[in-house]
């Protein structure tokens, strides 16, 4: 069993003054093993804040990431019976649209593809193939919506299965919504 | 040997002198030998049952107190040594009197003891003895023994005699309850008051007189004030059994708050005003403070606070001050409900360190500020909503402050405690900024404190997630913290900053960024006010700042803007001065102006301004922030690199705006299109190229609420936006083409295969150029490419690349024997490409 945190859009400080307190209090260090980030952190702070999550941290660059953080475009990250894609999503025309994503897993090779930009959770399968956002975690702004709720992703990954929680803050509670995936076979 | 060691003694007490430290350690000896001697001849006469044997050996005993030769320490562990016994003898005739032996005839024996000091450490001991046989009044014997001890005067010896008077009648006197009082009636109980504060009385005058002891006569000067110096450690370790008494007092349930008032404490101070002795002073008043109760001292605040603005020159008036206030904060953090009139407390304060400053002119600024301090913690327990109360405290701080010319780094450091109490206490920079005196005293502070100083309070407002509703607020909050978005007279200028300091400068402007998002009200014209308030003062704050805090002030814009337009939606009939329009003007003239200064962060603002102000419905302000973002493009951006990303996004962000007609629409794609087929690379060319064709066929996203009543009417409309199928076959083809004239076989293929995919894309929209004979044609290219290589897919291309080619067949043939998109798809031959495959 491995629990991986997928979060990303953060745009501390020029969108937010900080994660929210009831996120933090969920995000304790010593749980989980991997954090993908799917960008757009916007400082150094940010990143500090996830490598205290856990040890390993996977970057992407987001269209407001700071050049000289170095983060790739992309990321491909094996963990247990499953490939992961990590880009940020500003890459992909038109913005979070579901076959242009489908195009960016083919071309990554990928299992599951992990992307952001959007600042709206979304989860959906496609030929097999797992889509998720984790959305922003500060719900910072955007200029898609006004309506923008915080959240992130965590997921259980064993073997060929994942369950995944979807955790979002809507007038300060926070929901979870449980999602599972299987991986089919390769004959299939 | 020992008649002459008595001589010996005899002679030194005349001298009343005390002897050097090596002769001292000698008599020492000797006195302890001594006693062990006629200790032991005490107790075999006791075991013999031999009482008038024994009480000579005691006497002889006890001669050895009889000196005056010894220090206070030496005589205080020859003390221990005679009490150890006289506890044996004390248990022995307890038991005697038990069987039937009369106490007070014991009592009058050992009157005829030659010697004072031995006849009356054994009245002591008889004394006690006699008291609990209560064959006489309990206060006839304490008022006899404490007028007898008065006969021994000699500091050393007097204050331990008087010492072992309290230790043996400490569980015997009259109290409430106590088996010794033999009338309940307060006159007869008041008598262990004034035989405890006698005492007290008698010990303190004795032990502020060993001070004036006199050291042995033969000795240097040097070497007397090491005596003299030692003399006053001593001294100071002989404390406790002059407070012992006050213990005992605080002890006595018959002390109640009015015997307390009224009797016990104007004595008490009393003695300690009239001593005039710093040691003693100081001591006892932090005794004072430590040992009665809090209610105690709230009671009779007045009279304590004159004492103490009365007190020796020496004494240190801070910690005694300190300790009283710290009393009080602890009591009302518990009892706060139990304090009737908190702001008598206040007010008594203030009479009391008026009085203090104005009777001890040479009371440091530093000590008189920590006292302040002490003061602001109490006011903030007892009713942190007494603002004004602290800010005139915090008035007299910058006053005293102030007067006092260049400030010492104690004084600095009293500043900053003063800064940083109310701060963390209110945890809600709010209410700080209702005072008047805060931001005078962050002033005082040199730089380098006003910088960490102005850091604290935003961290503050930070980590508690404080809103600042009003711009008026906002404009206090930034006087006191002015120093972190202005320059300033006495700042190191930036080519002096090290490495710390450039992080701390990072640091401080993120702090700030982070600040706007708490800066805004509910009513979105006072938000738009405080807005207004941080254009202005970081448009003067200098480009090395702006280029940070400009982009929050805009996002922070942009969600005003959408917050109007929401209100303006849902109150229609009301006439609302404020549009989103106004908003965007104020964005443009602040983004447009820093574009030569800082391109990239403005072109970026730029699409986000485009992008709300389509939301918003403004169409000319929309092309406006294009154009302007364009313009930037081509003045400002040079590196290949970035020219590429930069046409990409502003490429992605148009195909994302919905408000323009056919031809700014139009005007717009054709620029971002001629960009992207102007750049360098080959590769982003093709790519930047091949993007642009999602411009020229955009699908109207926009779901109308009434669709499903129209949907018939609206059937033959098709529900486009915008549509150029002459221009999107014109990138892709472009694309193709560009990807083509690769010399590099690995990108050529991945170019090739990004475009196939492009294709497979648009086919969905049944476009006229883009079928599946299209997309034959493609496949046949690339079926050609790879033959001219002469070799397999797999060799030309990495693993990666092979498996997209694979998967993008694969996704064919999945279209293919889907219902939906069967008729589109299954025109496409894949048989040579699956060939390719292999």
């Amino acid at each position: 069993m491995v629990l991986i945190l997928l979060i990303g859009d953060i745009h501390i400080p020029q969108r937010s003054f900080g994660i929210p307190e009831q996120f933090k209090k969920l995000l304790v260090p010593g749980k989980i093993k991997h954090v993908l980030c799917t960008g757009n952190l916007t400082s150094k702070e940010s990143l500090e804040y996830l490598k205290t999550l856990a040890s390993e941290v996977h970057v992407v660059k987001g269209n407001f990431d700071d050049e000289n953080l170095n983060f790739p475009e992309t990321k491909t990250i094996q963990l247990e019976n499953f490939k992961f894609g990590l880009c940020h999503g500003h890459q992909i025309v038109p913005w979070g649209d579901q076959k242009s994503l489908q195009v960016l897993q083919r071309k990554m090779d990928v299992d599951i593809l992990v992307t952001g930009h959007t600042h709206e959770f979304t989860a959906f399968q496609l030929e097999n193939k797992l889509f998720i956002n984790p959305g922003t975690v500060t719900g910072a702004y955007s200029g898609f919506n006004d309506e923008i709720e915080p959240s992130f992703v965590l997921m259980d990954v064993k073997g060929s299965k994942i369950i995944t929680y979807v955790y979002q803050l809507k007038d300060g509670d926070v929901s979870v919504e449980k999602i599972t995936y299987t991986k089919p076979s390769e004959n299939d | 040997m020992s008649k002459r060691f008595k001589q010996q003694v005899k002679q030194l007490r005349k001298t009343s002198q005390l002897v050097s430290t090596n002769e001292q350690s000698k008599i020492s000896n000797q006195t302890k030998e001594n006693v062990r001697k006629f200790g032991f001849l005490m107790r075999r006469a006791l075991d013999q049952g031999k009482i008038p044997a024994a009480l000579k050996n005691a006497s002889q005993m006890l001669d050895g107190l009889r000196t005056s030769a010894l220090s206070p320490k030496n005589y205080y562990d020859l003390y221990m040594q005679v009490s150890d016994e006289l506890r044996y003898l004390e248990f022995f005739l307890q038991e005697d009197i038990k069987s039937g032996k009369s106490a007070s005839k014991l009592y009058k024996e050992v009157q005829f003891i030659e010697a004072i000091v031995p006849r009356l450490y054994l009245m002591i001991t008889t004394g006690s003895v006699l008291i609990k046989s209560k064959e006489v009044e309990t206060q006839d014997v304490l008022s006899d023994l404490i007028e007898m001890c008065k006969g021994v005067q000699h500091p050393t010896r007097g204050l331990f005699l008087r010492h072992y008077l309290s230790q043996m009648t400490k569980d015997k006197l009259p109290d409430k309850g106590s088996e010794y009082s033999t009338s309940n009636d307060q006159e007869s109980l008041s008598n262990s008051i004034d035989f405890t504060i006698k005492n007290f009385v008698e010990m303190n005058k004795l032990w502020v007189r060993i001070a004036h002891q006199k050291t042995p006569g033969n000795l240097t000067k040097k070497e007397k004030e090491i005596a003299q110096k030692n003399l006053d450690i001593e001294r100071k370790e002989l404390k406790i059994l002059v407070g012992t008494n006050l213990v005992r007092l605080s002890q006595l349930e018959i002390v109640t708050l009015e015997v307390y008032t009224e009797k016990v404490l104007p004595l008490l101070l009393e003695q300690i005003n009239e001593c005039g002795d710093p040691i003693a002073q100081e001591y006892l008043m932090e005794v004072i403070i430590q040992v009665f109760s809090d209610d105690y001292h709230i009671s009779t605040l007045p009279s304590i606070l004159q004492t103490i603005s009365k007190l020796a020159e020496g004494v240190n008036i801070k910690q005694i001050m300190i300790s009283l206030i710290n009393r009080l904060i602890n009591y009302s953090e518990s009892n706060s409900d139990d304090i009737n009139d908190k702001e008598q407390i206040f007010t008594i304060f203030s009479k009391g360190i008026g009085l203090i400053t104005k009777e001890r002119k040479n009371l440091p600024v530093k000590d008189l500020l920590s006292i302040l301090n002490s003061l602001i913690q109490l006011a903030l327990q007892l009713n942190p909503k007494q603002i004004d109360y602290i800010d005139r405290v915090l008035r007299f701080c910058y006053n005293s402050a102030s007067e006092s010319g260049s400030l010492s780094r104690d004084i600095i450091k009293e500043i900053n405690n003063l800064l940083t109490t109310p701060l963390t206490k209110y945890k809600n920079v709010n209410v700080l900024l209702e005072f008047e005196n805060y931001s005078p005293l962050i002033e005082l502070l040199p730089y380098s404190d006003r910088r960490k100083i102005a850091l604290k309070i935003i961290e503050n407002v930070l980590q508690n997630s404080t809103y600042i509703r009003t711009s008026e607020k906002v404009k206090k909050l930034f006087e006191y913290v002015k120093i972190l978005v202005q320059d300033e007279k006495d700042m190191p200028s930036e080519s002096e900053e090290d490495e710390y300091q450039k992080t701390l400068f990072l640091a401080e402007q993120d702090a700030v960024c982070r600040l706007v998002h708490l800066l805004k009200s509910k009513d979105l014209i006072e938000s738009f006010k405080i807005l207004q308030v941080l254009a202005q003062k970081f448009g003067n704050s200098g480009e090395r700042r702006i280029k940070h805090t400009v982009s929050p002030l805009v996002f922070s814009s942009l969600l005003l803007s959408f917050k109007i337009r929401d209100y303006i939606e849902d109150n229609e009939e009301e006439q609302y001065p404020l549009s989103p329009k106004k908003i965007f003007e104020f964005v443009y003239k602040i983004v447009t102006s820093l574009t030569p200064l800082f391109p990239l962060v403005s072109l970026k603002l730029l699409l986000q301004c485009a992008q709300a102000s389509d939301k918003c419905g403004f169409e000319a302000i929309c092309y406006e922030f294009m154009t302007k973002a364009i313009l930037a493009y081509e003045e400002h951006v040079v590196v290949s690199k970035v020219r590429f990303e930069m046409i990409t996004i502003i490429s992605s962000t148009l195909q994302t705006l919905r408000i323009f007609d056919e031809e700014n629409y139009s005007t717009l794609a054709n620029h971002a299109g001629g960009h992207s087929s102007k750049l360098m690379v080959v590769n982003d060319q093709a790519r930047a190229v091949c993007l642009c064709s999602y411009l020229f066929w955009i699908e109207d996203e926009e779901e109308d609420d009434d669709s499903e009543e129209d949907e018939e009417e609206d059937e033959d409309k098709e529900k486009i936006y915008f549509k150029d199928t002459k221009r999107l076959q014109g990138c892709i083809s472009r694309a193709i083409r560009v990807a083509g004239s690769l010399m590099e076989s690995a990108s050529m293929f991945q170019l090739l295969f990004e475009i196939l995919n492009v294709c497979l894309y648009f086919l969905r929209y049944e476009i006229e150029q883009i079928n599946a004979d299209y997309v034959n044609t493609l496949l046949e290219l690339i079926h050609r490419k790879i033959e001219e290589n002469n070799t397999n897919l797999s060799e030309l291309v990495e693993p990666q690349s092979f498996n997209f080619y694979k998967s993008t067949i694969k996704h064919i043939k999945y279209c293919q024997s889907q219902e939906e998109t069967e008729d589109l798809f299954k025109q496409i031959n894949i048989s040579i490409s699956l060939d390719d495959l292999k």
